[in-house]
């Protein structure tokens, strides 16, 4: 007999009426138990989005806002992040002045002066509270 | 064949409107063709039933999006083609970080019990690469034509034809060889 035919002889096991039923059954259990975990996770998605995620978010900000700043010769502020104190001179009174005319509230302030006296300027960290 | 397509045809656009026993109609009218075509792809019972609620499940999930522009079984063995597929990928990984576990006794779990075959060709079957076995069995077990199984298993017409061909002479060649040992 050809390869081919007893290939196509091979016999299929009988399945009884009993083994599609249960499996039928099976089936409809695991479908149940699956419509329930994706409807668990699409709760969960939602609560997270709705409520864990803007906090995450306020804590984020929060942490990002505590960044360095340049009090420049004309006592305006700017942001600056590869900042040279050979190229600028600057003032210490500088800082009294943003402290008094700045509108955001500064919750901290921390000079890093180590280098304020020789060279007669500053860089200032402060973290922005709300 | 036709009228197994209408009757599924029928009893999808019943579950569409709502009625959950037509699908439980849909799985007893192709359960048998889909547990054989899985037993004979990773051969043996167990794992069978497993793919075959898997391949189930899918359709469960997906069957609204059937439109019928193809033979509602080629959609239905492709599901189950891909089914097998991420089985066999597993089994490929869990082999990789298993010590004990080797090719015997994967092949041997559980092995299809009625068979009137050739214990050497039934081996050598399962020593196949999976694509020319699966090919050999919709080809000869489950009788489609090159054009079927190339969109089930999404590949060219041409390929499958050569890969039947490599099957049959892999095993021609092995069968061969085992007479004369």
């Amino acid at each position: 007999m050809s390869i081919k035919n007893q290939i196509k002889n091979l016999r299929n096991p009988k399945l009884s009426q009993n083994h599609v039923e249960k499996f039928i059954n099976d089936l409809k259990d695991e479908i149940e138990i699956r419509k329930k975990r994706t409807t668990k996770r699409i709760v969960f998605s939602s609560v997270f989005i709705i409520f864990l995620l803007p906090i995450f978010s306020y804590i984020t900000f929060l942490s990002d806002s505590n960044d360095t700043y340049l009090i420049s010769e004309e006592d305006s502020i700017e942001q600056k992040e590869d900042f040279n104190l050979d190229q600028h001179n600057l003032h210490f009174e500088s800082i009294d002045y943003i402290i008094d005319n700045s509108e955001l509230i500064i919750s901290d302030c921390v000079l890093s002066c180590d280098m304020a006296e020789e060279y007669n300027s500053c860089i200032v960290n402060f973290a922005l509270g709300m | 064949m036709k009228s197994k397509q209408n009757i599924t045809l029928k009893l999808i656009d019943k579950f569409k409107n709502g009625d959950e026993k037509a699908f439980d109609e849909i799985v007893k009218l192709h359960y048998e063709s889909i547990f054989n075509l899985l037993l004979r792809l990773v051969g043996n019972k167990l794992d069978a039933d497993d793919l075959c609620q898997e391949t189930f499940i899918r359709v469960y999930k997906y069957i609204k999006k059937y439109k019928g522009k193809s033979q509602f079984s080629t959609w239905l063995y492709r599901i189950a083609y891909n089914v097998a597929n991420t089985f066999f990928r597993k089994q490929k990984i869990q082999q990789l970080f298993s010590y004990d576990i080797n090719e015997e006794t994967i092949i041997s779990n559980d092995p299809i019990e009625d068979y009137e075959m050739n214990p050497i060709l039934l081996k050598s079957i399962n020593l196949l690469p999976k694509k020319q076995k699966s090919i050999l069995v919709f080809r000869i077990v489950e009788g489609l034509k090159y054009k079927e199984i190339s969109k089930i298993m999404n590949i060219s017409i041409n390929s499958a034809k050569v890969n039947y061909h490599y099957a049959i002479e892999t095993l021609k060649k092995r069968i061969k060889e085992s007479n004369v040992n």
